[in-house]
């Protein structure tokens, strides 16, 4: 009769689950969607060379780089994380968004590269939008 | 009973119009018993009127020829044949009822499998055919006992009037005739451990494989039909008689739901039989029961 | 009467796409033939174009369930080209990686059992216990399902509070022995449709060289964490079930032992953690000489092989060839279907715990 206290017990311990749009909460060294600083990254390239999947994108000029981000290629691996020295890239403790339009959560911040004298000019210009 | 308050009682209460809103509730019933019991959610209280509102919005291939117009015709009997037997159910004491409603209460529960077998040969699906060479063979093994189970309360009763069994009082026999019922219900509505006809894992949706849109939408309606008649069978037989209309009423579909929750508590604690273990499980049954009544009768004639 | 029917590729009881084609006389199943490739992928090939870094979370997604017994066979291959030997912790955490993904694969497997037999409860309530399994997996690596632990030479993530992680445990067992052990073996419904069905005898899964618990089952006591130990397993202290009776039963009572053993091997690693770095070398500067690789992984449903080869001077590999345990289990399905009955055939071909995302790749 171990399956009639199973049962009972179930009864008596409400559901588990939750309608759709509610999500159990993340812990918080969870791997969700990747962040960018463009103020701290230093145009490496790492991030685009250790990510299997291509979610980033890196294309670089002696003028240039451009760092994308496309969360719908992104497997949430963390390697792009790990292997950033600067630190210029971190990802949110909560699982990926839910949205509903292809490339919505796109990414992309060109900056241009610092001229000889070396100082830096950050400057963000959204190609594709921003998250949100 | 005559012609008009039988139409009445066919269409308006408790036919159809009572029948198909008590099928999705008991429906509901089901799901949401089963939920619970599981550590879930489940469905919200119109879901099962939503899923038919939906399936009948859907498209339906094109089905042609004789084999087509069969399909076509199998769920609108099924759900005609369920809705009768809704109808017969004597919700209200003192309403009508004609001598031997009873038989053709049996035998309106019957019509609806025939028809899933039907509708699974006419279908021409591999797995229709599975489908409905298993339901009926089980519909034959579980119908000795469910037939028996009838007949010997009948016969308990002198009577086969639907009308004088709610009246009148239980007997050790009735009590007996009621647990075979109970145990042939599983099997007659595809429930648990019982549910070969419609084993998922196993042959898909058995006869209703290639059913969608508002066929499969009657189906339901049929399905849920049978539930509402099937359980009421059982309450009218256990309930006590009473006086008030009302209080009637209430006790009968306070004691169809408890069925139900009985039901689903077997459903829910059992893996499903395969068929022949099903089938021998029946006529194992069928011998038990069969033993017990003679004895019985025979102790009652002792007595006598 | 005598049937052809098809069992897939699309199937509801089957979680993946193939095809088992039934010969069938009424309700017995008479020969069956199994079609494979529906979810083919290329990921071989894809892993010749990824780097030392990129592969290994190439290779997590041959499976999903299972995934970390790739990537712990992947870093394994690559250490051994590269001679990099993981520092004990890193080694330690890589055993616990590997239970608690045992762990969660055989009560997925007990739930997926259960749903075949129409034990829709059982299904549930697996998979309710299952999800204790997940949320330890998520504490420690930070995902579900795909846990990017293992890296060439260690592993990324520590485990920073073994304690919480024991305390899960210690739960998780509780559950497991009171509810679903129980539950499965003591269920008449369930037991009758376990016992005596789908036999495998020891000659022929010998001669058919089957693995993992499938192999257990039917006598064969093999198990590469004892044969060939990897990671820290020599410094474990366990026990390899082996039933003899070959059945679907056998497969159940060996996999619901392994659960067993699977926590207490998870409760002395935990116990035993040694304290250090979690890897050797640092990736930017790691560089993979020319040389070949092999490993040999006891995955929850068997052995998984990896060979991996790396050209000269590139940092691609030139073959990376995997063998997964579903892909020699399967054609023993074939001589346990013959003389069944048709209901039961889901639950057989589902007993050695198939995998055709890792089959087809
Ligand atoms: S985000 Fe980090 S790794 Fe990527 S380019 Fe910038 S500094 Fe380099
Ligand atoms: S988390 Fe992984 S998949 Fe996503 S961008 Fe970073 S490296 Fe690529």
């Amino acid at each position: 009769m171990n399956i009639l206290r199973l049962l009972l017990n179930n009864f008596l311990g409400g559901s588990i689950t939750t309608r759709f749009p509610n999500r159990p909460p993340a812990d918080k060294g969870f791997r969700g969607l990747v962040r960018y600083d463009p103020q701290i990254c230093t145009g490496c390239g790492v991030c685009a060379y250790r990510c299997s999947s291509r979610g980033i994108s890196f294309r670089s000029s002696r003028t240039a780089y451009t760092w994308a981000y496309d969360p719908g290629q992104c497997t949430y691996c963390g390697r792009c994380v790990d292997g950033c020295e600067a630190h210029a890239i971190t990802q949110e403790a909560a699982p990926p968004p839910l949205y509903y339009k292809r490339d919505e959560l796109n990414l992309a911040h060109t900056t241009q590269r610092p001229l000889p004298p070396p100082k830096k000019k950050p400057e963000a210009a959204p190609a594709t939008g921003e998250a949100k | 009973m005559n012609a008009t308050t039988a139409l009445l009682r066919m269409l308006v209460f408790p036919g159809i119009l009572f029948a198909a809103p008590a099928a999705w509730f008991f429906l509901w019933i089901e799901r949401k018993a089963m939920a619970a019991l599981q550590q879930r959610i489940g469905p919200p209280f119109m879901q099962p009127f939503f899923d038919f509102v939906k399936l009948m919005g859907k498209q339906v291939p094109p089905r042609e020829g004789l084999g087509g117009f069969l399909m076509k015709l199998w769920p609108v009997l099924a759900v005609a044949a369920s809705a009768g037997a809704v109808g017969l159910l004597p919700v209200i004491p003192r309403s009508g009822g004609f001598p031997g409603d009873l038989v053709l209460l049996l035998s309106l529960l019957e019509l609806p499998s025939m028809f899933i077998i039907a509708a699974g040969f006419s279908s021409r699906s591999l797995w229709g055919e599975l489908g409905s060479s298993r339901e009926a063979i089980l519909s034959v093994s579980y119908n000795v006992v469910f037939l028996m189970a009838i007949i010997g309360i009948a016969a308990s009763q002198h009577t086969f009037s639907l009308q004088a069994l709610a009246q009148s009082q239980g007997s050790p026999l009735r009590w007996l005739g009621v647990l075979a019922i109970l145990i042939c219900l599983p099997a007659k509505l595809h429930m648990n451990p019982f549910s070969v006809t419609n084993a998922e894992q196993e042959i898909y949706a058995g006869p209703m494989t290639e059913y969608t849109g508002h066929e499969l939408a009657l189906w339901e309606l049929a399905h849920g039909m049978e539930w509402v008649a099937a359980t009421g069978l059982v309450a009218t037989l256990i309930a006590p008689p009473l006086a008030n209309p009302w209080m009637a009423g209430a006790l009968f579909v306070v004691l169809s739901v408890a069925v139900v929750l009985v039901l689903t508590i077997v459903a829910a604690a059992t893996a499903r039989l395969t068929i022949d273990d099903s089938v021998r499980f029946f006529w194992r049954c069928a011998l038990a029961f069969a033993v017990l009544g003679v004895s019985s009768v025979l102790l009652m004639r002792i007595k006598l | 009467m005598s049937y052809r029917i098809p069992m897939g590729p699309y199937h509801p009881a089957l979680e993946e796409p193939y095809k088992l084609e039934l010969v069938c006389d009424g309700e017995t199943v008479q020969d069956a033939k199994l079609n494979i490739g529906f979810n083919f992928r290329g990921i071989e090939q894809l892993a010749e174009t990824r780097n030392f870094i990129q592969i290994v979370a190439l290779m997590e997604r041959v499976c999903g369930i299972c995934s970390n017994t790739h990537t712990l066979s992947i870093c394994q291959a690559v250490e051994q080209i590269a001679e990099i030997t993981p520092p004990p912790r890193a080694l330690y955490i890589r055993v616990i990686m590997a239970e608690l993904e045992r762990l969660h694969s055989h009560v997925l497997w007990a739930g997926v059992a259960g749903k075949l037999i129409g034990f829709k409860t059982m299904f549930m309530t697996c998979f309710a216990v299952r999800e204790q399994i997940m949320n330890v997996l998520q504490t420690i690596s930070g995902n579900r399902v795909n846990y990017a632990m293992n890296r060439v030479g260690g592993v990324n993530r520590d485990i920073d509070d073994p304690a919480m992680i024991l305390a899960m445990i210690g739960e998780l067992e509780k559950d497991m022995v009171k509810t679903v052990i129980p539950v499965f073996t003591t269920s008449h419904s369930a037991l009758s449709r376990c016992t005596g069905v789908g036999v495998l005898s020891e000659e022929k899964a010998r001669s058919l060289g089957v693995v993992g618990p499938t192999a257990r089952a039917s006598g064969l006591p093999q198990d590469l964490r004892r044969a060939a130990p990897y990671a820290a397993y020599e410094e474990m202290d366990f026990n390899v079930p082996v039933e003899h009776s070959g059945d679907v039963k056998a497969r159940l009572v060996v996999r619901a032992l392994e659960i067993l053993e699977s926590c207490s091997i998870l409760r002395q690693a935990l116990s035993k953690l040694p304290a250090g770095e979690i890897f050797t070398g640092d990736e930017s500067e790691m560089e993979i000489p020319e040389g070949r690789g092999f490993s040999r992984v006891e995955a929850p449903r068997g052995e998984v092989i990896y060979s991996v080869t790396w050209g000269e001077d590139t940092d691609t590999p030139s073959r990376v060839h995997v063998r997964t345990p579903t892909y020699i289990n399967m054609p023993a399905v074939r001589w346990m279907v013959r003389g069944a009955r048709l209901a039961d055939t889901p639950l057989i071909q589902a007993s050695i715990d198939p995998c055709y995302s890792c089959t087809d790749r």
